[in-house]
């Protein structure tokens, strides 16, 4: 066996290596960016967990209190139960000056009580327990000289008991070359304000917190800082499960207890439609190189028919051929994929800050130090690169062990076999299609919507071969008729060949198809935005605490701030925004409050119905509006009632409409300030919108706010056309990984067509030759193969707008809208139909470029001879 | 018509030189039919590659109709090959995706010939070689003399005054064979065009003539043909 490897398989990919090379790259790429988009998805998530987990650390359940926190009547209260370990922490992310402004966590704790759970120690500690790693008890365990420990009670007194004075971790203090009795400045709620370090929280092995940009203060300390005095954000709580679930009955409203590994799920779940969507394009480029690599091993095997025959002549058996050919197909899956697997890392350097900051800009602050390399996506990338080889290279394979011995199958006779298949694969192309429509309209989650996609992808490729007969058919009429004889050749030879033309046609359509789809989606999106931008966005400025960026809901404009904007004479009136995080029905939203009486009168909603006159008569009095991916999501309509859990308890609110929305894909609830105010207890702004008198200049106020500001508060005042179009670049910065994406699969496609336009014309050099020899002139042939290879191209982009318009409409209205609740128009124009045009003939007629290169240089004598 | 001087075509390749055609000399007049005999390997093929331009010589000479082809460009060649020499190959070399009449009407058409006139000539010239009712089959579906008799209407199309032929009975039964033949003797004597036949069939020789035997590259002019005494060339060699 080894020796029928050695002449078959080895020699015959010595002979050919550009072909060679081509397959490798097709699947390396594939795998590459399967591999580039797994691992930044999981190292953009990867901090934040870990983020999680050592921040909680040995906490088994916390307590929450939702916008308001939990009061410190209720803290005084857990702190005094004795099974219990209750901790009360404050957390905040905030802009520090002097590590030019990179964000910075502020963690707020009992230094007294929170040893048990979290370990922060001021000391080195060697090989200690975990339960033994109280600040206190440390000092005690640990051997160290008299002089160290002097220092680290005196700094640890200091954060106790001063105000304003906080530790920081020793990776933090080696990055910004910071030592004990420095300050430091942190922005908090739009406000510089200025923190001494008591001391050094050394590294500890094995102990993650302290190798995170930590800096903790006293519970109390923190409290003031960061404007909350009166209750904390949460109370941690270690001890038995039943003192626990005890405590937590005795809860008022609406506190409750909650796992620490919560917050990583309610993420999770927020960014599962945005990673999902993306390993589904990912997986586009597996697919096309699928298709690639078919192709490939089907020359491979045509080519060689008859040194197959010969050897089944031999003796050699069908097993032992297919044999051959799978392990020929694995070398290439092994080798595609384990470069695949390198070229996927370099991606991934790409990948993860553009991912990870679309997640900043949408979703939850994620800050990715260092790129980690996940064994099982490597695992996992490279298993899947060489399965989908193997499956593409199967029914190669069994046409392999099809072939007589010694009676090579004559090309002729398998075209024909080929083209009794035509009809057969259009009734599965019909098929595919049926059930991509059924499972496209039948009620499901979001795989159905991917379901779908592949379904009509498959729909596309099954009829691609009978796409490809009928219209070079018909092409052929048409030019026999004029006597091109250039193009009467062309087209009769892509029909000729049609069992490997139509899957180099279907690998670029495929592809192209999806581009388009991708594209009017996108463009769709877009100007659905834009329309909602323009609706909603009616203030002239709007103005928010610049730590909004890292510190996202929890960042508040101050209330002097926003008084003394109010009172400015150039000011009609100021809407004010809040937005709080909310569990409803066990999953993560937002409740936003406005002021109903500015925005009536100025701003343009987009309600799905009622009068937009009714809609806001009926915020003061209590009702809500919803928005419309939250509609979807909970199966809500307008007139419904929501039962939201208050601050006296559970309460009924009434739907007065939904209205459109694509800020917090999550779904929002939306109600009046004096609502929110009287429900929640919570009357602090994250941002407010500025609305001027008339014939007030716009610069001019600007400068004065500029002037106001810039002294006492970090706000960013941005101008209204400035929103809008921050709005839009962060959709475009969102959507440049899916145009690479795009790029990477096209570009997979093109190697597809390249190798086939390669293999194609080099079987037929004789034929050429021939040409040649009867007075064809090399202008002609090259002519010739030109129109070949841009028909081919001009097929593929036919049939690919099609299939891509009807991939738009499932992106559009069966994932989009169950990914992420969001309905949008679709808008399809001329100029995107005219690029897959463009892209597709661009691709073949460069395709065609090393094969006539390479033609040319073998004599017409050389040609005749060629078998 | 037909004049080689010193003609000599050898190959490099890592085990040295390898010398396909040795300084060949000869003429060949209009109307002639002339056989080159030789086994495989001997030079015949090479030596009609060369006469149509489709090689290129080591050293000499070949002129037709006064042209030296050596000072032909590769489109100057083409055209000689597409109005001056008709080619019939042993394999037929057909063009698979066409039909007979196209496959015959495909020189006309790459001189621009008008559509119409080229289908005319076309049917009219598989007419006369007992092909009008297969104008539209495909070569698949022809047999291998039919297949030859339409690779000869499509080396007749642009009626070039040289016709080569590359062992054009090769792959054909001996009565097939000798009809083909019959073609090309009617060629030369009716058309008066040159006819020079590669073979190595003592049979198909005798149609021409004039002989040439040639071995390992070197030509040898016999004034009796092959079917005389075996293993003896009457006439001495005139390359030496």
């Amino acid at each position: 066996m080894l020796r029928l490897i050695k002449i078959f398989n080895a020699r015959h990919l010595r002979r050919k290596p550009l072909e060679t090379f081509l397959v490798l790259l097709g699947i390396a790429l594939g795998v590459a960016v399967m591999v580039g988009i797994d691992l930044a998805n999981e190292n953009a998530l990867r901090s934040f967990h870990d983020n999680v987990e050592a921040v909680a650390g040995r906490a088994t359940h916390e307590i929450t209190g939702g916008q308001s926190g939990v009061p410190d009547s209720v803290v005084a209260r857990l702190m005094q139960n004795n099974n219990v370990v209750a901790a009360p922490v404050i957390e905040y992310l905030a802009l520090c000056r002097e590590a030019e402004n990179r964000p910075i966590r502020l963690l707020a704790i009992d230094p007294f009580v929170d040893s048990p759970l979290r370990g922060i120690s001021l000391q080195k500690q060697n090989g200690m327990g975990d339960e033994e790693s109280d600040l206190a008890a440390s000092t005690a365990k640990v051997s160290l000289s008299q002089k160290d420990f002097d220092s680290a009670f005196d700094s640890f007194v200091k954060f106790a008991t001063q105000p304003n004075h906080a530790l920081i971790t020793q990776s933090f203090a080696e990055q910004c070359s910071l030592h004990a009795g420095d300050s430091l400045h942190v922005l908090v709620n739009s406000v510089w304000k200025e923190v001494v370090i008591a001391g050094i929280i050394p590294r500890q092995e094995g102990d993650r917190l302290s190798d995170e940009n930590l800096l903790v203060l006293d519970i109390a300390t923190g409290q003031e800082l960061l404007d909350r005095l009166g209750a904390v954000d949460r109370v941690d709580l270690l001890g038995d499960e039943a003192a626990i679930e005890k405590l937590a009955e005795q809860l008022p409203s609406p506190l409750r207890l909650t796992r620490p590994q919560r917050r990583s799920e309610y993420v999770n779940s927020m960014l599962s439609s945005f990673r999902l969507n993306l390993t589904a394009l990912s997986l586009l480029a597996v697919f096309v190189g699928m298709f690639l690599i078919y192709n490939t091993m089907m020359f491979s095997v045509l080519q060689r028919r008859k040194q197959i025959g010969i050897l089944r002549c031999l003796g050699v058996t069908r097993k032992q051929v297919v044999g051959a050919l799978f392990l020929e197909a694995s070398l290439f899956g092994v080798f595609g994929s384990g470069l695949g697997l390198f070229l996927g890392y370099f991606l991934s350097q790409y990948t993860t800050p553009a991912i990870g900051s679309t997640i900043n800009d949408l979703y939850v602050f994620v800050d990715i130090t260092r790129a980690h390399v996940d064994g099982s996506i490597i695992a996992k990338g490279f298993f899947l690169g060489l399965i989908a080889t193997l499956i593409a290279a199967l029914l190669p394979a069994l046409e392999a062990a099809k072939i007589a011995p010694a009676v090579a199958t004559r090309r002729s006779s398998l075209e024909t076999r080929a083209t009794s298949f035509v009809p057969r694969f259009a009734i599965a192309g019909l098929g595919f299609f049926v059930v991509a429509v059924i499972i496209a309209l039948a009620p499901g989650g979001v795989l159905f919507g991917f379901a779908a996609a592949l379904a009509l992808a498959l729909a596309a490729v099954f009829f691609t071969p009978l796409f490809t007969s009928t219209m070079t058919r018909v092409i052929s009429t048409f030019l026999q008729r004029s006597a091109a004889m250039t193009g009467l050749l062309a087209s009769r030879a892509i029909r000729g060949a049609v069992s490997r033309t139509a899957v180099a046609i279907a690998a670029l359509m495929i592809s192209l198809a999806m581009v388009l789809g991708m594209q009017i989606m996108i463009n769709s999106f877009r100007g659905s935005i834009q329309t909602w931008v323009n609706s909603i966005l009616q203030a002239d400025f709007y103005i928010a605490p610049i730590g909004s960026t890292v510190a996202k809901w929890q960042a508040v404009l101050p209330d002097e701030f926003l008084l003394m904007i109010e009172r400015l004479p150039e000011v009609e009136a100021v809407n004010t925004y809040r937005a709080g995080e909310f569990e409803y029905e066990g999953r993560l939203i937002y409740l936003v409050s406005i002021r109903a009486e500015v925005l009536s009168e100025r701003t343009d909603f987009i309600f799905k119905e009622g009068s937009d006159r009714d809609n806001w008569r009926a915020l003061p009095r209590g009702e809500v509006f919803v928005s419309e991916s939250f509609a979807q999501r909970f199966t809500v309509a307008a007139g419904d009632s929501l039962m939201l859990q208050t601050k006296n308890g559970f309460r009924h609110f009434r739907v007065a409409a939904v209205f459109v929305d694509y800020s917090l894909d999550q779904g929002q609830v939306m109600m009046d300030h004096s609502t929110y105010a009287v429900n929640w207890g919570e009357v602090r702004i994250n941002s407010a919108g500025v609305f001027l008198k008339q014939h007030v200049d716009p610069k001019d106020l600007l400068h004065k706010l500029t002037m106001l500001t810039k002294e006492k508060y970090a706000v960013q005042i941005n101008s209204n056309f400035d929103l809008r179009r921050q709005v839009l670049n962060i959709f475009d910065k969102t959507f440049a990984i899916t145009h690479v994406l795009q790029m990477l699969a096209t570009i997979v496609a093109f190697i597809g067509i390249v190798s086939a336009i390669l293999s194609l014309l080099i079987e037929r050099t004789r034929e050429f030759g021939t040409l040649r020899a009867i007075g064809m002139s090399w202008a002609q042939l090259r002519r010739m193969i030109f129109v070949e290879s841009g028909l081919m191209g001009g097929l593929a982009a036919f049939l690919a707008m099609p299939a891509g318009f009807a991939l738009a409409l499932i992106l559009v209205h069966v994932i989009n809208v169950r990914s992420f609740g969001w309905l949008i128009a679709i808008r399809s124009q001329p100029l995107e139909y005219a690029q897959v045009a463009a892209i597709a003939l661009s691709a073949s007629f460069l395709a065609a470029l090393y094969p006539m290169w390479r033609l040319k240089r073998i004599s017409v004598a050389a040609a005749l001879r060629e078998e | 018509m037909i004049r080689i001087e010193s003609l000599r075509k050898s190959y490099g390749h890592a085990d040295g030189e390898i010398v396909a055609l040795r300084s060949v000399n000869m003429e060949i007049a209009a109307g002639e039919f002339v056989a080159l005999y030789g086994a495989s390997g001997s030079g015949k093929s090479t030596l009609l590659n060369l006469l149509c331009g489709v090689d290129t010589p080591s050293a000499g000479r070949v002129i037709i109709d006064g042209k030296d082809l050596a000072a032909m460009d590769d489109l100057e060649a083409t055209l000689l090959r597409r109005n001056t020499v008709g080619f019939v190959f042993q394999f037929f070399n057909l063009l698979p995706t066409l039909d007979a009449l196209e496959n015959v009407i495909l020189p006309a058409q790459l001189n621009g010939v008008n559509h119409r006139e080229a289908e005319a000539r076309g049917r009219a010239l598989l007419a006369q070689f007992g092909l009008a009712d297969r104008w539209n089959a495909m070569p698949d579906t022809l047999s291998g003399g039919q297949q030859q008799r339409v690779a000869v209407c499509r080396a007749l199309m642009n009626d070039p005054p040289v016709i080569l032929a590359d062992e054009p009975t090769g792959n054909l039964d001996s009565e097939t064979g000798l009809h083909i033949l019959s073609i090309l003797k009617e060629l030369s004597q009716k058309q008066n065009k040159i006819v020079v036949m590669a073979t190595h069939s003592q049979e198909a020789a005798r149609f021409a003539d004039r002989f040439f035997h040639m071995r390992d590259g070197e030509l040898f002019e016999t004034s009796r043909s092959p079917l005389s005494a075996p293993g003896a060339p009457s006439v001495a060699n005139p390359n030496r």
